[in-house]
This record gives structure tokens, C-alpha cells and sequence, in this order.
């Protein structure tokens, strides 16, 4: 099955439009050869070539180096559709956690200063922040309140005193898809929110401390506030009960649509809609809310790690140069204008467990970083290295725009469990210093770090393949998970 | 022998289940569900509700989605976990019954798995020998 492949460079294979009969475009994989064993054990190659089914996929149904097996589209799939020529929105493209995403906040704290007193602010943050399943936040909205937040986004958490203005501008979107209509949510997914605002979650969700351990870009990294031996943080988490209930509900309304518009499709899960009809105008607008709902957990979860920074070390979180160097969105659908074959086109971008990484000078970025392009923010396992990358040309030009967004999980939660126990992972990272703190053994047994790809690796197919460069590499200190 | 089982994928999970009668499939496979949720052990100590369900689609398959995204509903956002149902489904694709549900005191949620949702990835219901068998893909 791997000679299904066809070398396009080193480290990029091509899936022929032959591969499945209804392929609209060819399939490209970012990947190392000795990656594509896996790939095509995992499935994945099937689900790349069923992507390429969705009407109006211009250029490519991509997949990058840290695929694995998902539903409907792949993990680590991108794929754009051309909204003036019947392009689909599929919400298996983005899967149910709307805006996963990640942030990192970057410090003047050198880790050296920390390191005796890591455990302490670790205990503090898994205190401090909500996390795991059930567990309710702090901050405390009725549903209309609720309508506010999913229209504005981070700026709702900032005028409630949760951050700043400048954290706003090192959002992706601003924190804020200005699309969104809180009415197309339904009452199910405000219902499942309400009580979830400024919760981290459960699953492979966390708050890690980092050191950033080595500098590639000198650079690019002065630009995002980064030297080596620096005490960094960097929050995963989403759009929560809320989210996940806005792709189901707008699953349901999109099953009768391939009979609607005439198109078929190799699996349900990428049931779709045309951007510009009734339905994919509706559910747009409702994943724009559910976007929001995430970018204004993330500034609440950030505003609940500062307040820890700030009691442990005494001090305001300015006076720690504790600053989001920025915030990157990995499941999501954007309306972007790309070039394909020579002309401009509206794309509808679905990045599903994917980053978006602009190169240099593009509108979309705050002035800050025009010179020098988009921050990527990429993270590994638990127990190895976490990356900052910033995007290229190159990107724009094969993948939308896109590149990985972590390493990529390589084994099921079954066999990971079976490996090793949660308190053999836990004194496992202690011996190597790295301080694990999480509300179930099980979770931690499930996200150890063999049961992910290795991170450096990862990001070297994306390195060498020239889509993003990497800036500077971290490892934990310490973690907290739901 | 239970009439559910779990199989392996890379970063969810797949439930395998199996019934007698359409309405027996339904109803194992949210009690498979239920221990992916909230795991094996006994839930006697827990207040019990009885609740009217009623679902309609004349895709079986959309049906069970439906239905076991009712299920992940009612335990995320109402914290009540399926116990057990006695259901029929008509042959306009109506399913309808009487659903007892655990009362799950809120703090002690906090043991369950998070499942998002039941996706229609590779959903197929399919009989063999009399029997009623179907696998489903959960997003964990």
C-alpha cells in the first residue's frame, strides 16, 4: 500500500486522484518515508482520499507529518474548498472541539530561578485551575450573558478584567471570529457550556511550565520575547461541552445535504454542506460562536495562570514579563483568500488538528510580527520537547497556509494503559524532572509520552519541507491535566 | 458474555455491540456507553429517574447517533447516566420508550471519561445470523 505513494521531494508523497475513483484532487502527505508504514496501517491514506470527495477541494486533500487515524477527515488534515464554486463546509473537518487550540505565554523568569520550586507552582496551578471532567468553573454566566461571550470572544474575558488589551492582538482572528451569531447556537450547547468557562478539560487538554531549552532563529526569537533557559507556559484547551455540541447538532442538520446538493461522499462523518447555502451559512456562523466560546476559555485559563504566577512569586504578572507571545487555533474552518493556479480565491480552510502559519507580511498578523511572520505553536508529549516555528512562504504556497499541530498519537489509549500504569508515568517523568499532576492515573497512562510520535521528528519533516522554520525548543517542567 | 466490547483506534474509541432485536442493539449499546463513561463499577448507591424518550429518523443508523448523543447529553450537561431502557422502534424509525437513568452527584463526575460525541464514521448496522451487530466510533 505504500506504493500507492508517489515521491514528490523527501519528505512529500502524493496519493494519485487513481488511489479511489471520486478522488476530485490528488492527496498530498507531509511525511519522512519511513513514516508511511504507519500511515497506511493507521488508515489514513484512505481517509485523505476520501477528503478529496468534497465538492469544490481545490489543489490538494493534505495531511501533515503527525496524522493519525481520526473520523471523516484524518487528524492533521487540511483541505480548502472554493466558496464561489459550490466549496463545502464540513464540520468533520474540524471535529467536535471546535478551536482547539494553544497558547504560550513567554516570561522574564529564567527556569534556573524556578527549578527548586517547580512542584509548588505546579500543585498551585492544578489547584487554581479547574480541570477534568464535570468539574465547573469559576466564572459563572446565564445564557445571556453566554450570547455576549460567544459573540466577542476573548475581548468578553478581557472586559471582565481576565487579561489585557495587547493579549487580544496576539490571537489568532484578534480572539475573535466576527462572524458569529450566537443565536444559531442551540440551547443543548449553551446548556453544556454554561458552567465550563475557564475550565481546562479532560483528555490530552493541559497547562505545562517550560524551559526553553534551545534558540534556532536568534532573531525571530528576540521578536517573540524567547531566550534560552526562559521559563515558558503553554495552555491547551477548547471550546469544551459547548463546542462539541455545536458539530453535532449541525451534523444532524447536514445529513440530508448530499442528497440536497447532488454530491455523494465515502463516509458520512464528512457530511457537508456549500458555504453559500441555507446550512453552511448557519452552521458557519454557529462555529464562529463556538470559536469564540474557546478563545475566551483560553484568555480566562491564562488570566487563572497569571493570578498563580503572581501569588507565588509576589509580583504583577507585567512585572514577570508574563505576555502571550500568541495563540493558534488547530481544528477550524477560516474564509481565506489563496492563490491557486495564478488566481485569488475565497477558500473555505478547514485545519482539522492543524496550525495555520503565515509567512511575513501578512495583513492577518499583528503588526509586531509582519516582519517577521506568524508564531506556530507546536506541542510535543509530556516528556519531550515542545516547538515555536514561524511560518513561510513555502507554507502559503503547497499548504493553505498550514503545518502540524503536535506530534500525533501512535499508539490507541488501550495499548498505552496496557504499557504502563499512571503512577509508573508519573514517577517515571519525576526521575527525569518533570512534575505530572493530573485528576486521574488513567489520563496520564493514556497521553504517556510513547504512546505520541516523536515530536522532533515532526517537526523536522515540516522543517525540511520547508513550510515553517523553527524558533525555539522547550521541555516540561511540569504539567497539569484534567 | 457482555453484548459490547472495545475496540482499538489511535485516539478514540470503537464500540462494538450486539443485540437480538433492533431495539436490544439500541439499548446494549448505550449501556456500553455508559461504562466507557463512567466505568464498571456497581452505581447502585445512586438515585434512579425514569424518563419518556422518544426519538424519530428513518435512517436507523442517524437514529443511533441520535440516540447515543442523547445519552452523551443527558450525562455531560444533566448529569444523569443511563441505566437502562425498555424501548420500541416502529417502522417509520420512531424509537420510544421509558429510559432509567443514575442520578450522578456532581462532584463525583469527575471519574468519568470525557466522550464528545458518537460520530457516523464507518456506520453500518448490519445482521448476521438473526442478530443485529453495528460498531461505533466515539470522539474521546
Amino acid at each position: 500500500m505504500e506504493k500507492s505513494f508517489k515521491k514528490i521531494n523527501d519528505f512529500c508523497w502524493e496519493l494519485p486522484v487513481t488511489y479511489k475513483p471520486g478522488m476530485k484532487v490528488p492527496g498530498r502527505v507531509y511525511a519522512r518515508e519511513d513514516f508511511l508504514e504507519h500511515i497506511v496501517k493507521d488508515k489514513c491514506s484512505d481517509q485523505v482520499a476520501n477528503v478529496a470527495f468534497l465538492p469544490g477541494v481545490v489543489k490538494y486533500s493534505l495531511a501533515m507529518p503527525d496524522i493519525h487515524w481520526g473520523y471523516g477527515f484524518p487528524i492533521g488534515g487540511v483541505a480548502a474548498t472554493d466558496v464561489n464554486n459550490g466549496g463545502v463546509i464540513s464540520p468533520g473537518g474540524i471535529g467536535f472541539d471546535t478551536n482547539c487550540g494553544v497558547r504560550l505565554l513567554r516570561s522574564d523568569i529564567k527556569a534556573d530561578d524556578v527549578r527548586p520550586r517547580v512542584k509548588d507552582l505546579i500543585r498551585a496551578l492544578f489547584r487554581n485551575v479547574p480541570c477534568g471532567v464535570g468539574v465547573g468553573g469559576n466564572i459563572r454566566v446565564n445564557s445571556q450573558e453566554m450570547k455576549k461571550l460567544l459573540k466577542k470572544g476573548s475581548r468578553w474575558a478581557v472586559e471582565r478584567g481576565c487579561g489585557v488589551r495587547e493579549d487580544i492582538e496576539c490571537t489568532e482572528n484578534n480572539g475573535c471570529m466576527e462572524d458569529a451569531d450566537p443565536d444559531l447556537v442551540s440551547e443543548r450547547a449553551i446548556k453544556r457550556g454554561l458552567d465550563q468557562s475557564g475550565t481546562l478539560g479532560s483528555g490530552n487538554h493541559f497547562i505545562e511550565v517550560q524551559e526553553v531549552q534551545k534558540i534556532y532563529d536568534d532573531k525571530a526569537a528576540a521578536v517573540f520575547g524567547l531566550f534560552e533557559g526562559q521559563l515558558t507556559v503553554m495552555i491547551h484547551s477548547g471550546s469544551r461541552g459547548l463546542g462539541y455540541q455545536v458539530c453535532e447538532d449541525y451534523l444532524k442538520v447536514m445529513r440530508s445535504c448530499p442528497q440536497k446538493y447532488g454530491f455523494s461522499i465515502p463516509d458520512r462523518q464528512l457530511v457537508s454542506a456549500p458555504v453559500k447555502s441555507e446550512e453552511g451559512h448557519r452552521y458557519y456562523a454557529a462555529m464562529c460562536a463556538a470559536a469564540n466560546y474557546a478563545w475566551a476559555n483560553r484568555q480566562c485559563l491564562m488570566h487563572l495562570t497569571r493570578e498563580v504566577f503572581e501569588k507565588i512569586f509576589g509580583k504583577g504578572f507585567h512585572a514577570l514579563g508574563l505576555d502571550l507571545v500568541y495563540d493558534v487555533s488547530h481544528n477550524i474552518a477560516k474564509l481565506e483568500k489563496h492563490t491557486v493556479d495564478g488566481k485569488e480565491k475565497l477558500l473555505c480552510v478547514h485545519r482539522k488538528g492543524a496550525t495555520r502559519a503565515f509567512p511575513k507580511g501578512h495583513p492577518d498578523l499583528p503588526q509586531k510580527y509582519r516582519n517577521i511572520g506568524q508564531p506556530v505553536i507546536i506541542p510535543g508529549d509530556m516528556g519531550r520537547n515542545s516547538y515555536v516555528m514561524v511560518g513561510t512562504e513555502m507554507a502559503m504556497k503547497e499548504t493553505f497556509g498550514s503545518v502540524c499541530h503536535g506530534a500525533g498519537r501512535l499508539m490507541s489509549r488501550t495499548q498505552a494503559q496496557k504499557m504502563s500504569r499512571g503512577s509508573e508515568v508519573i514517577n517515571d517523568l519525576e526521575q527525569k524532572g518533570i512534575i505530572v499532576m493530573a485528576t486521574g492515573k488513567s489520563i496520564v497512562a493514556e497521553e504517556a509520552p510513547y504512546a505520541y510520535k516523536d515530536i522532533n521528528e515532526v517537526v523536522s519533516v515540516v522543517s525540511n519541507a520547508g513550510l515553517a522554520k523553527p524558533v525555539a525548543k522547550m521541555r516540561p517542567l511540569g504539567v497539569i491535566k484534567g | 458474555m457482555k453484548p459490547y466490547h472495545f475496540k482499538d483506534h489511535t485516539a478514540d474509541i470503537i464500540m462494538a455491540v450486539s443485540g437480538n432485536s433492533i431495539e436490544e442493539l439500541f439499548s446494549n449499546a448505550a449501556e456500553g456507553l455508559a461504562v466507557a463513561i463512567f466505568g464498571e463499577e456497581s452505581k447502585e448507591k445512586y438515585r434512579t429517574d425514569v424518563l419518556k424518550t422518544e426519538l424519530e429518523d428513518p435512517c436507523r443508523e442517524d437514529l443511533l447517533v441520535d440516540w447515543l448523543n442523547e445519552i452523551i447529553f443527558k450525562f455531560y450537561a444533566e448529569d444523569m447516566l443511563y441505566k437502562q431502557a425498555c424501548l420500541s422502534m416502529c417502522e417509520e424509525g420512531k424509537l420510544a420508550g421509558d429510559v432509567s437513568w443514575y442520578v450522578i452527584p456532581k462532584q463525583e463526575k469527575s471519574r468519568a471519561k470525557e466522550i464528545k460525541a458518537a460520530t457516523y464514521h464507518d456506520l453500518k448496522i448490519k445482521m448476521k445470523a438473526c442478530k443485529y451487530y453495528v460498531e461505533i466510533l466515539f470522539d474521546v
